[in-house]
């Protein structure tokens, strides 16, 4: 069980902070979308929102891995993460919707990941170092 | 050929937009970095330096398939490449290194891409449409 250290935490939850999420298309293909709506429900699980999520939904059909890289000026983390459930939880979307809406969008269910590990992707010597 | 419309070529030679590298391995994990290194010298190359680059330089050398993400505000394109040539000397990366001098950064060499595609990822309705 990975729980995720404060400053990572820290981190996303900054909305300015820039955020993506990759998949592998079934061809081998890297795929990567922007994350306007990652919240943390605990220290565990991230949540996104499904808004056209569309070759990204299809890829975690076929394989639940995804990569999220959380990132503000020199400080970058990748977190390695399983797809484990969706949910529909009120609570979580209203979390969610807070982000979305203010890009003009909305959203009535989120993918909840389950974090493995977490990669420093930082501009320093310690890029590319697993911290959890 | 496929050559990056105009205006993506724009934002991805603009030096206020986010742009993120993104490969996987040949178990189809995932792993995207952001990238102050990336440009497009023609409208079917992109390049980006060896920078600090640890899991995506040894991901491209097993799985040659990479994109490449440049967001700015709701605007992101992703870019499907494969790889052309690894240069660990030359013009290119001494024009390379001049560049990230400024940052006190130092590509051991620069990748160099062919497009394979271009598609629409902005926060928007057209979000999955292939563009090129």
């Amino acid at each position: 069980m990975v729980k995720l250290m404060p400053v990572i935490i820290d981190l996303i939850r900054r909305p300015d902070s820039f955020k993506v999420m990759s998949t592998v298309n079934a061809d081998g293909c890297p795929h990567t979308i922007v994350c306007g709506s990652l919240v943390v429900p605990n220290e565990e699980t991230l949540a996104v929102g499904r808004v056209w999520a569309k070759t990204t939904g299809q890829n975690l059909v076929r394989d639940r891995r995804a990569e999220f890289l959380v990132s503000e000026g020199k400080t970058a983390y990748s977190i390695v993460t399983e797809l484990v459930d969706r949910s529909e939880d009120p609570e979580i979307v209203k979390k969610i919707n807070i982000y979305l809406e203010r890009m003009g969008m909305t959203t009535e269910s989120v993918w909840l990941f389950t974090v493995k590990a977490v990669y420093d992707e930082s501009i320093s010597e310690n890029t590319g170092k697993q911290v959890l | 050929m496929v050559a990056i419309p105009a205006n993506v070529m724009a934002l991805l030679n603009a030096h206020d937009s986010v742009k993120v590298f993104v490969t996987a391995d040949t178990a189809g994990q995932p792993h995207a970095i952001v990238a102050g290194s990336i440009a497009a010298p023609t409208p079917d190359t992109v390049i980006i330096g060896e920078v600090l680059m640890k899991r995506s330089a040894k991901n491209i050398e097993a799985n040659k398939k990479a994109a490449f993400l440049v967001v700015k505000g709701l605007e992101a394109f992703e870019i499907n490449v494969i790889p052309k040539a690894r240069l660990d000397k030359g013009p290119e990366v001494d024009a390379m290194n001049q560049a990230l001098a400024a940052m006190h950064l130092h590509a051991n060499a620069v990748w160099v891409f062919s497009v394979v595609s271009v598609s629409d990822q902005g926060a928007n309705p057209k979000a999955g449409t292939k563009l090129a």
